[in-house]
């Protein structure tokens, strides 16, 4: 039996020890990240450590009255710990942000200074408190492990930054299940979660405390059983259907981002259910589960989400001028996060040299009138890949989705608080990370197609620009940002 | 097979080349992005502009300013201390269409020393150049226009510092990449960093090799 379980495992390795090779290197690689740059330097990192902290130290969800109360005596250590890396100039003299400014004048009104976190509570956690708890508990069973085996605060935040390297790995694997069912391509599939793991942007996130992680590898798991479910032969697919309803629920019970799957999920159901009604029992599991996950959603989003949620002043709105500036901030918002989805790097924006944007821009152009060009082409009747032009719609109906739930925010956000820069962060189109890089590939293939040179000269231009970009940004802005 | 080797070498030897290249570190001031700096302000037709700054690196070597210039202009450029002593001096011609001066000098020694940077534009050239003002959080901080403060403003910049040679900025990142980190993240950060060293090429490698061999295995 022992010598059975051997010979598999040793089958198993040998037929996969390239994949294997390189999930390692993705471990080693985020290590690297997560280890280098500095603690806190990273979105809102402070915020979605003090929440797991308090998670941990008091065993209960923040969400009583005396919140505020019970967050002063659970972060004494994390907020000495502030104060250190706070007081001390040369972590932070290269943290792109004037701390040292923030330091000498308490009132300074940059956000995401460690002084304004240091002595408001209201912005260190509260707003965070209303998150759905996956990642947190989570993360608070490894903050309870760290502190039994005698880490410091410090010791017990790294460990949480290296645990989304886990996160980062199902993201990548997930990524190259779901090209391959919608591709049955195996290079494409390589190459979509090769870009994937070499994004710069995709490193920063998965270097970091944040529930983004959880949510986007648990999204990537939903993505690909909808797919499954759609590309499925007749057959039942109870069994895909309770795994998606439990990678759902932990989707959305990371952030409420996850709620942009419900209509895909409930088509889904619905598509199997008439393509196979033959099948009593599947068709009646696929109702219940569209409405277990109906259900499920309305119940675990929080009180008074969806009046809150369509509250918006259009009275508040101060004349044409003030529509024209929302506006304009909206398409500029838009470019930027183009850039911003391939190129982020939190805190460590710096003025990147123009021919990565000047490249990269020519390629996301490119690729969008590749995916026009296709479709236009598709009804035209030039071409007939109805293959790849389902693909592009699976791909398409998640973005469109989210789309919609980001720009309806913008508006709400900007109609009400004036506010004209949210969600202005590629990384919160992560959540539709493999989707949207399978798009940009699919588009610049047709491209490629279209001006006769080989796909693997495509293939090999992104491997190279990516791995350039990887290299040139550990190089070039992580490593020397660990001179803080 | 001498392609990918080419290819690999390129992916690893220019970003090590940037990192050899560059002897400048700690950057630091008001503006760093400027773009996404919310609010700031255009000055156009400025005569002489001052800017109060404090040195916030022991070897202040080099003063960045974003501008935008619509033809070739001569500067003036001067750095004073508080005591009104000549520190540096520099004639600098900003070519047309040119977003940033970047001025290097022989380093400036003492941390949060205050100097006085002083530009000025001849009288030909004044509408040929725009600077930026972004907030200013003390009065100290404000700059001066044609002899005229700006309330609220100060001039868009920012400093860096210079190593002397490779070797200390190598020393000082081996130095400062343990600060703050746990003792294991300190010991193992070299062995993990050596690891990347050679997985990276050999990933790379192994995927443009699939790439090229993809005609007969791959592509469908």
């Amino acid at each position: 039996m022992k010598f059975s379980i051997f010979v598999k495992m040793k089958n198993f390795i040998t037929g996969r020890k390239i994949l294997l090779f390189f999930l390692f290197f993705i471990l080693i690689k985020g290590t690297i990240w997560s280890g280098g740059i500095s603690l806190f330097t990273l979105s809102d990192e402070i915020t979605h450590f003090t929440y797991i902290q308090y998670l941990a130290e008091h065993k209960e969800l923040p969400r009583s009255a005396d919140v505020l109360a019970k967050l002063e005596t659970s972060s004494i250590d994390l907020r000495k710990t502030l104060k250190i890396l706070e007081v001390d100039k040369t972590p932070l003299s290269d943290a792109h942000l004037d701390f040292a400014k923030t330091r000498e004048h308490g009132n300074d009104p940059n956000p995401i200074s460690f002084h304004d976190f240091l002595n408001n509570p209201n912005l260190r956690a509260n707003w965070s408190f209303s998150y759905p708890p996956l990642y947190y508990a989570f993360g608070s069973v490894l903050y309870i492990f760290g502190k039994t085996i005698g880490f410091d605060i410090t010791s017990i935040a790294y460990l949480l930054r290296f645990s989304a390297i886990f996160f980062l790995i199902i993201t990548v694997i997930f990524s190259y299940k779901t090209a391959l069912i919608l591709s049955r391509d195996r290079l494409f599939a390589i190459i979509v979660c090769s870009i994937i793991a070499l994004m710069v942007s995709v490193n920063t996130v998965f270097s970091s405390i944040n529930n983004d992680v959880a949510l986007i590898a648990f999204s990537h798991i939903v993505l690909y059983l909808i797919y499954r479910i759609f590309y499925s032969p007749p057959q039942n697919v109870n069994l895909l259907m309770v795994l998606l309803f439990f990678a759902f629920l932990a989707a959305i019970l990371s952030k409420p981002q996850a709620i942009i799957f419900v209509p895909l999920l409930v088509g889904a159901l619905m598509y199997n259910g008439l393509k196979n009604k033959k099948l009593k029992s599947n068709m009646t599991v696929n109702i219940l589960a569209a409405a277990a996950v109906s259900l499920t959603t309305i119940l675990l989003l929080p009180k008074g989400f969806f009046s809150n949620f369509l509250k918006i002043g259009f009275g508040s709105i101060n004349g044409t001028g003030e529509i024209i500036t929302i506006i304009i901030n909206d398409l500029i918002r838009r470019f930027n996060l183009v850039f911003d989805f391939f190129i982020q790097l939190g805190l460590f924006n710096s003025s990147y040299p123009i021919w990565i944007f000047s490249f990269l821009g020519v390629m996301i152009l490119l690729s969008g009138l590749g995916m026009i060009l296709f479709f236009y082409h598709f009804f035209k009747g030039r071409h007939s890949n109805t293959e790849k032009a389902k693909a592009l719609l699976m791909c398409l109906i998640p973005f469109i989705t989210l789309e919609i739930l980001y720009t309806f925010l913008y508006y709400r956000e900007a109609i009400i608080n004036k506010v004209y820069d949210f969600p202005g962060q590629g990384r919160y189109y992560f959540i539709v990370l493999a989707p949207l890089i399978m798009m940009f590939v699919y588009g610049l293939q047709y491209i490629f197609e279209l001006i006769k040179v080989p796909r693997r000269v495509l293939y090999y231009i992104l491997v190279l620009f990516f791995a350039f970009l990887n290299g040139y940004f550990l190089i070039h802005i992580i490593v020397p940002s660990a001179y803080l | 097979m001498k392609l990918i080797a080419a290819s690999v070498a390129i992916v690893v030897v220019v970003p090590t080349f940037f990192f050899f290249g560059d002897l400048f570190y700690d950057q630091n001031g008001p503006w760093m992005d400027l773009w996404s700096q919310k609010v700031k302000t255009y000055i156009s037709s400025a005569r002489h502009i001052e800017q109060t700054i404090a040195s916030q690196n022991d070897k202040f070597s080099k003063l960045t300013i974003p501008i935008m210039a619509r033809k070739e202009t001569l500067l003036d450029m001067t750095i004073i201390n508080k005591n009104g002593a000549l520190m540096r001096t520099k004639k600098i011609n900003t070519r047309a269409n040119q977003q940033r001066i970047e001025w290097e000098f022989e380093p400036l020694s003492g941390l949060e020393n205050i100097y006085i940077i002083k530009i000025a534009i001849p009288k030909t050239s004044q509408k040929n150049i725009v600077f930026f003002l972004i907030p200013a959080n003390a009065p100290g901080e404000q700059a001066l226009i044609d002899n005229q403060t700006m309330p609220n403003k100060r001039l868009a910049y920012f400093t860096e510092a210079k190593f002397d040679s490779i070797q200390e900025k190598l020393k000082t990142l081996f130095e400062r990449i343990k600060v703050y980190k746990p003792k294991i993240i300190q010991l193992a950060l070299l062995p993990l960093f050596s690891a990347y060293v050679l997985m990276f090429p050999i990933a790379i490698w192994m995927i443009l090799k699939i790439v090229l061999n993809s005609k007969n295995k791959y592509d469908r």
